[in-house]
């Protein structure tokens, strides 16, 4: 059924969308009708999961067979949520080929794979993780870079090895995350188990493939891992690895090696097969030592070579034939060979790579001959490669039996190969002196074949041959004179043999016989025999004058033919022969006719495949391939081995050896790790030459920061395995550590690296999450609803890792605003301060008491976090009110209040003020108290608008555009405003909706900047006045805050 | 590594896309050069921005296309792997197979590949995650709905023998080898052998419940020129001792494969007589064969068939064969002959007319001879198991090896 429904596509079959609908089982794989959409659509809102998994099968049938099927993306991703596993799968797929194209509508279901990373189930962790980095949304960058990063410390390696998948994805999403990325790789790297070690091969390649630095460290562990990883993984970390070895590695062939190459190979073989060390004093003496971390990759890739997996043995033969010693080679090429028996799509591609080997390897491929033999069942590119490769094998010895082979071949019917093989044949003639006259007798009695492509090939190549040298020229031309007087040779080949004896015949003495019998059998001849035997006869009138009278006959003869082809070949040519007085024709005729003609070369078309990295698509192509990157060049000098020393060997002080050698290698190898590409050839010459270049001065604090990274890294790494169980904690710390440092690091220069940033913005995250938590149900209002459910997910995360003491103690201790904040972002007082005070309570409320309230933006003295607030009572009762102060307090979370110290009494008619500081915890959920006096008990609630959350600050411009640069994507809220002129205005209508400074106050772009009272966020709002309306764009981390911000600033806009 | 595969015949039947999302007609250079030579596609194709990678198997052609350098063989041995897994879920992999479960395949090639880079490929893990649909799971799943997709991560992909599920359970415990034999040769006109090698493969069927360590030794191992094994052979104790010790996959797989190379002499156990001669002028032509066993160390030559690629100028065939049906096509001009067994003393013989085409080159023709021929009880190259010992579970399994030779690419030239 499927066969006849899948092709009709412009037939609408109504009875069979009923069909399709009501039977799940049907093979109703490409229903050809646009309206059922619509019952598509009722089917996912409805609440059957059977018809939802229906709907989504036959929406997946779309998708395969290429329809368009987004219009259904806002009923599809409803269904994220669904407890049917399969569904959820299916809207995976359907996610993620459609997110790009529906941005918007995408948003919405990020709150649920944020929610599913916290899943206990581990694979439901990590295809959340799998989908979250596949869609293809710029906004959610931040997103995953967080999700990223707390999977590559999960404890699953399950998990861990998603992580790695997602990296290269949110690389291309968004190629400045590249630092930030490549640190977490880092960490992935130096992994313990297999399964993530391949992957983070995988992501490493496809980052950063040429930043050796990171491998140092992990490089022996990866060596003796390579043999647990996954087939796929030993790929990729072969592919790492073989780059590596080139980059850190001398050439094993160069100078010394090769001398002893033969006392080597016996020594080699044993020590291999012992599998130890032991090679004895014998081999120790004669052999040049391999550094002993090359001779661990070879040792540890060698038994790959019998893998199942023919990429595998590939990368493996690529390893040894780029960067092993050439005695270690034979069993490789075993091993190539052995994949001649995979299916045809293997086959060609190891024999291309068998046939570039072989133009400069040849004896490696010797041995096996046999195993090149062409089949008739091979399809032609096979059998065209492997004539190639035996053409290239051949030698004095097996030319014999080749030329036997190569004589089968020219009568196959396949016509593109008889001709190769006649090519084959010409290239055997001009490399084996020996068989010359053998292939050329061949050769030339294929002149005589039937077969026009046969013998035009077979010309083309017999004029090959000749070029090569006067004694097979002397055999050629003796062999067509033979033919000729025979008269055996067909139409073409007879002038193909002509023409043989008029080129090189000029001193044999039999060409003057020919001559004179061809021109005794002119007139029975073709046309094209007799255009060849004038210019024959022309010829040799120049090099032999004794033939000048046979070739005026032929002349004659030519004069009068019935062809006008020949006759006007004659006329011209006989100006050479009979010189009219005066001309000086004949004088040239030498240089004319017989010039020194180039000899044309012979040699593999495979010959410049060799400067590709075997096994390639740009080898197999000989092109270079987007995107393909060359081997470097071997260094002199092994790179230093200490580098490749484990940190956990060593004592503590080993890191900061470390750092020091990291940083000499960074400039010795890769003297600017940012550049890629280029970066690779222009290191290694630079050779061990350890002093600054001009750009050291730019690049110091980055230096510096390498040195730390690892530090911080591996402290986490060796302290999370030896505990296990409270891995949170040490990432937690670790992570703190790192942002305290960085702190430290951008003393230095006023630009961040992004992974410090958002370290830094995790640690704060995840301390006013459990806070925020309260403030969501509140927030009704806003557009981004769906959006906020997110810190509701983000929120959980402390449940995740109960150990976590240090998590709302702030550990990273906010360099407290004002002393220990030297990055230039300042606080300020506030721009302005709002005398409008509103009621707290009315004095109906408590019998004559009224209170105001009023938000004084003054930092209040108890805590920097707290918001003061500042309270009027007035007394309007009669009698003298005692005493007031807070008693009641309920309070959430971390919130707090500090009281203001009581009012011990007041007279009827006078008022008193009091400061109260209320730490709101960045949300602004109202808090709730009593105020007890004389009169009673009055319960309060102040609610703080948003603005009053934050206080101002003050930073440069591009420090303000570098703040902004990070808190794009989600953490960004746009809203269109009413236009204002006056930028004044716009300032103070600003200033009094919240707590900030004005960064730039004129012009048509507004910077303002605060910070969170509590969590020190920074908060940045814009103002650009376009022609029509202004925009207010709110950026903070804490998305709520942004969100309401920009939602107020707009308002406040709209008062007028 | 890729962005997307196409399954096709003739036409995109089937596409999927990761990173992004390329136009089908893409493709069109797939096609075209498939139109050109439905043989002899080459695998990797260079369109102006994208590679495209294919393999052909079993009428479909599987296109994976990429923007960038990439291992060719990665991607096709990938691939491969791919149509080994639809035929272990559905038995076969054709178009009308591969969408009628659409829905598996696409659930399937989201497992096996993320972001162009594979993930889980062993069958066993696959299986653990979507379960081979099958009748009975089909009806139980409507009736209880419940799905094919697990939810939990399958046990293997952890742990370090990714290719075993854990708790597996036989009622009766069993573990047969096959050990198979390939003959590949070259015979010329004369009956002598341009070459011969013999490719070997060890396939076992293994249902032992529990975590059985395996360990199967060889009487001849020193036969073996070139091995490859199943990833849970440990290749450290057959480097030291020549024994395969491993934790086996369950169900079937193939454990190793060999070869014995070009340089032993290997024993051609059949033989052909031929005596094809064709004439120009318009005369019929005689064809005359004789096959017969030749060093098969006692044993009968099995399913022996052969099938000789015609010169084109022949129209038609007119044969008697003593033994076995032939039957020509005279539009691919391919002549086969069923002979079955051959037991002796009788050889079989086919002769008759061949009638060639008036006025036809006739010179230039030397078709080949396939031969195909099953040995039962025999491993040509003489390599004998000498035991299979078990550790790690307390049950006795039922043990069984069986030894067939077959013909490879046995080629007689004419």
């Amino acid at each position: 059924m499927s066969n006849t429904t899948s092709y009709n596509n412009d037939k609408v079959v109504t009875g069979e969308v009923e069909y399709a609908a009501s039977d799940p089982a049907s093979g109703a794989f490409f229903q050809p009708d646009y309206k059922k959409n619509d019952d598509l659509k009722l089917m996912l809102d409805g609440s059957k999961d059977t018809l939802k998994l229906e709907a989504m099968k036959r929406i997946i049938g779309m998708i395969a067979k290429g329809r368009d099927a987004s219009d259904l993306f806002p009923a599809v991703v409803k269904n994220v949520v669904s407890k049917n596993i399969e569904v959820k799968k299916l809207v995976y797929v359907y996610l993620v080929r459609y997110a790009e194209e529906q941005q918007d509508l995408a948003l919405l279901s990020i709150s649920t794979f944020q929610r599913a990373l916290k899943d206990p189930n581990q694979l439901i962790r990590a295809s959340a993780l799998r989908v979250l980095s596949s869609i293809r949304v710029p906004m959610i960058v931040p997103i995953v870079m967080l999700a990223i990063r707390d999977s590559a410390s999960d404890m699953s390696p399950y998990v861990r090895k998603t992580a790695a998948h997602a990296i290269p994805k949110l690389y291309s999403l968004d190629p400045d995350q590249k630092e930030e990325l490549v640190s977490i790789l880092d960490k992935l790297l130096s992994d313990k188990a297999p399964l993530v070690v391949g992957s983070a091969a995988m992501a490493f390649t496809e980052v950063c493939g040429d930043r050796m630095s990171l491998i140092h460290r992990s490089y022996r562990k990866l060596c003796s891992l390579l043999a647990d990883v996954d087939e796929w993984g030993q790929l990729a970390l072969l592919n790492v690895l073989t780059v590596y070895a080139k980059t850190c590695f001398p050439d094993p062939n160069s100078e010394t090696y090769s001398s002893d190459s033969d006392t080597d190979k016996p020594f080699y073989e044993s020590e291999d097969s012992s599998g130890g060390r032991g090679g004895g004093g014998r081999g120790g003496g004669s052999t040049p030592s391999l550094d002993p971390d090359h001779r661990l990759l070879l040792r540890a890739a060698k038994p790959l070579l019998q893998s199942r997996n023919s990429g595998v043995v590939m990368a493996v033969a690529q390893l040894f034939y780029h960067c092993g010693p050439v005695q270690e080679l034979p069993p490789v090429a075993k091993a190539m060979v052995r994949l001649l028996r995979a299916p045809i799509e293997v086959q060609s591609v190891v024999l291309n790579s068998i046939a570039s080997l072989t133009v400069t390897k040849r004896s490696l491929f010797e041995p096996f001959l046999k195993s090149f033999f062409v089949r008739n069942s091979d399809p032609t590119h096979i059998k065209l490669l492997k004539l190639e490769i035996l053409t290239n094998l051949a030698t004095e010895a097996s030319a014999g039996v080749v030329l036997r082979e190569f004589q089968t071949y020219v009568g196959s019917s396949d016509r593109a190969f008889a001709a190769a093989t006649i090519h084959a044949i010409g290239r055997l003639a001009v490399n084996t002196p020996h068989e010359t006259e053998t292939c050329l007798n061949g050769l030339l009695h294929l002149l005589s074949s039937k077969d026009e492509w046969v013998v035009c090939e077979a010309v083309v190549v017999v004029k090959r041959v000749v070029g090569g040298g006067a004694a097979s020229a002397r055999a050629a031309v003796a062999r067509a004179a033979k033919l000729l007087r025979a008269d055996r040779l067909a139409t073409q080949a007879r002038a193909a043999a002509v023409w043989l004896v008029a080129e090189h015949g000029a001193a044999h003495p039999r060409a003057a016989a020919i001559l004179a019998h061809m021109a005794m059998h002119f007139a029975d001849q073709e046309e094209l025999v007799k255009l060849q035997v004038v210019s024959l006869a022309v010829k040799l009138s120049v090099t032999q004058p004794a033939t000048l009278p046979v070739c005026r006959y032929v002349l004659s003869l030519a004069r009068y033919d019935v062809s006008y082809d020949v006759r006007d070949r004659a006329r011209l040519l006989r100006r050479f022969v009979e010189p009219a007085p005066g001309k000086q024709l004949p004088a040239y005729a030498a240089q004319i006719f017989c010039p020194d003609k180039p000899k044309p070369t012979v040699e593999s078309s495979f010959k410049e495949r060799g400067q590709y990295t075997v096994g390639t698509l740009s080898q197999y192509l000989g092109l270079t391939a987007a995107g393909y990157r060359a081997l470097p060049p071997a260094p002199r000098t092994p790179a230093a081995a200490h580098l490749r020393t484990p940190p956990d060997e060593h004592a503590p002080d080993a890191h900061a050896e470390r750092g020091r050698a990291d940083q000499t290698k960074d400039k010795s190898f890769y003297s600017e790790p940012e550049s890629s590409g280029s970066g690779s050839s222009s290191s290694s010459s630079s050779g061990s030459s350890s002093s600054g270049e001009s750009s050291e001065g730019e690049e110091s604090p980055d230096e510096k920061k390498k040195e730390e990274k690892p530090v911080a890294e591996t402290n986490n790494y060796s302290r999370s395995s030896h505990s296990g169980t409270s891995d949170s904690e040490s990432d937690s710390a670790s992570s703190s550590s790192s942002a305290t440092e960085s702190d430290e690091g951008s003393d230095e220069s006023a630009e961040e690296t992004p992974p410090k940033n958002s370290a830094d913005k995790k640690v704060i995250n995840e301390k006013s999450k459990p806070k925020q938590e309260v403030q969501q149900k509140k927030n009704e209002k806003s557009n981004l609803e769906l959006l906020l459910e997110l810190d509701e997910v983000a929120s959980t995360l402390p449940t995740m890792t109960p150990t976590c003491g240090g998590f709302l103690s702030p550990p990273a201790a906010p360099p407290s605003v004002g002393i220990g904040d030297v990055d230039s972002i300042t606080p300020v007082g506030p721009s302005l301060c709002p005398g409008v005070s509103a009621e707290l309570f009315p004095r109906v409320v408590s019998g004559g008491l009224a209170a105001t309230r009023r938000w004084s933006r003054a930092p209040h003295l108890y805590s920097h976090r707290m918001c003061a607030i500042e309270i009027t009572f007035t007394n309007h009762s009669a009698q003298d009110v005692q005493h007031i102060r807070v008693n009641k307090k309920t309070l959430t979370g971390s919130r707090a209040i500090h009281d203001f110290s009581p009012v011990p009494g007041l007279a009827p008619g006078a008022s008193a003020s009091a400061t109260l500081g209320v730490d709101f915890a960045d949300s602004i959920q109202p808090i709730e108290f009593t105020i007890i006096s004389s009169l009673g008990e009055v319960s309060v609630s102040v609610t703080p608008p948003v603005g009053e959350l934050m206080r101002a600050v003050t930073m440069s411009e591009t420090r303000w555009d570098l703040e902004h640069k990070k808190l794009r994507g989600m953490t960004e809220c746009d809203k269109k405003a009413t236009k204002l002129d006056d930028e004044q205005t716009i300032c103070k209508r600003v200033f009094e909706t919240a707590n900030v400074a004005a960064i730039t106050a004129t012009g048509d772009f507004l910077r303002f900047a605060g910070r969170m009272m509590s969590s020190q966020d920074l908060v940045l709002i814009s103002v650009k006045i376009e022609s029509e309306c202004s925009r207010v764009v709110a950026n903070c981390s804490n998305m709520a805050i942004a969100s309401l911000l920009a939602n107020e600033v707009a308002q406040a806009f709209a008062r007028s | 590594m890729y962005a997307r595969i196409f399954f096709e015949e003739r036409d995109v039947f089937l596409e999927k896309h990761w990173r992004s999302v390329i136009p089908r007609s893409v493709c069109d250079y797939y096609l075209e050069a498939q139109r050109a030579s439905p043989n002899d596609v080459p695998p990797i194709l260079a369109a102006p921005h994208h590679y495209l990678i294919s393999i052909q198997r079993g009428g479909v052609a599987l296109v994976a296309v990429c923007k960038q350098e990439v291992t060719p063989l990665f991607v096709i041995e990938f691939l491969h792997r791919v149509v080994d897994t639809f035929q272990d879920y559905f038995s076969d992999c054709t178009e009308t197979i591969i969408k009628e479960n659409y829905v598996v395949v696409y659930e399937l090639l989201d497992e096996m590949l993320d972001n162009g880079f594979p993930l889980a490929t062993e069958s066993n893990i696959l299986k653990e995650l979507i379960k081979p649909p099958n009748i009975l799971r089909t009806i139980a799943n409507t009736v209880t709905g419940k799905s094919n997709v697990s939810s939990t991560l399958p046990s293997g992909q952890l742990s370090n023998v990714p290719w075993r599920r854990s708790g597996v359970k036989y009622a009766n415990n069993e573990a047969y080898f096959d050990v198979v034999e390939e003959v590949d040769a070259i015979i010329d006109k004369s009956g002598a052998t341009v070459s011969a090698e013999i490719q070997g493969y060890i396939d076992c069927c293994i249902k032992l419940s529990g975590m059985p360590d395996l360990t199967l030794t060889f009487v001849n191992p020193r036969l073996f020129d070139d091995v490859s094994f199943h990833p849970c052979v440990r290749f450290k104790r057959w480097e030291s001792e020549r024994i395969l010790s491993f934790i086996p996959p369950d169900g079937s797989f193939r454990l190793m494969s060999y070869h014995i190379g070009s340089q032993s002499v290997v024993a051609i156990p059949i033989y052909v007589r031929h005596n094809l001669t064709l004439r120009s002028n318009g005369d019929q032509g005689r064809l005359d064969l004789t096959v017969g066993p030749k060093q098969t160390m006692g044993r009968t030559l099995e399913n022996v068939a052969l099938e000789i690629c015609m010169p084109k100028c022949v129209l038609n065939c007119c044969l008697t064969a003593n033994q076995g049906k032939y039957s020509y096509d005279p539009v691919s001009k391919v002549l086969l002959w069923d002979i079955g067994r051959i037991e002796l003393p009788k050889l079989p013989n086919i002769r008759g007319t061949v009638s060639v085409a008036t006025g036809a080159d006739t010179s230039g023709a030397n078709p080949s001879i396939n031969v195909h021929f099953t040995i039962p009880q025999l491993a040509v190259s003489g390599l004998r198991v000498s035991r299979l010992d078990m550790y790690g579970a307390k049950y006795k399994p039922f043990k069984g090896v069986k030894y067939i030779t077959k013909a490879g690419k046995f080629h007689i030239r004419m």
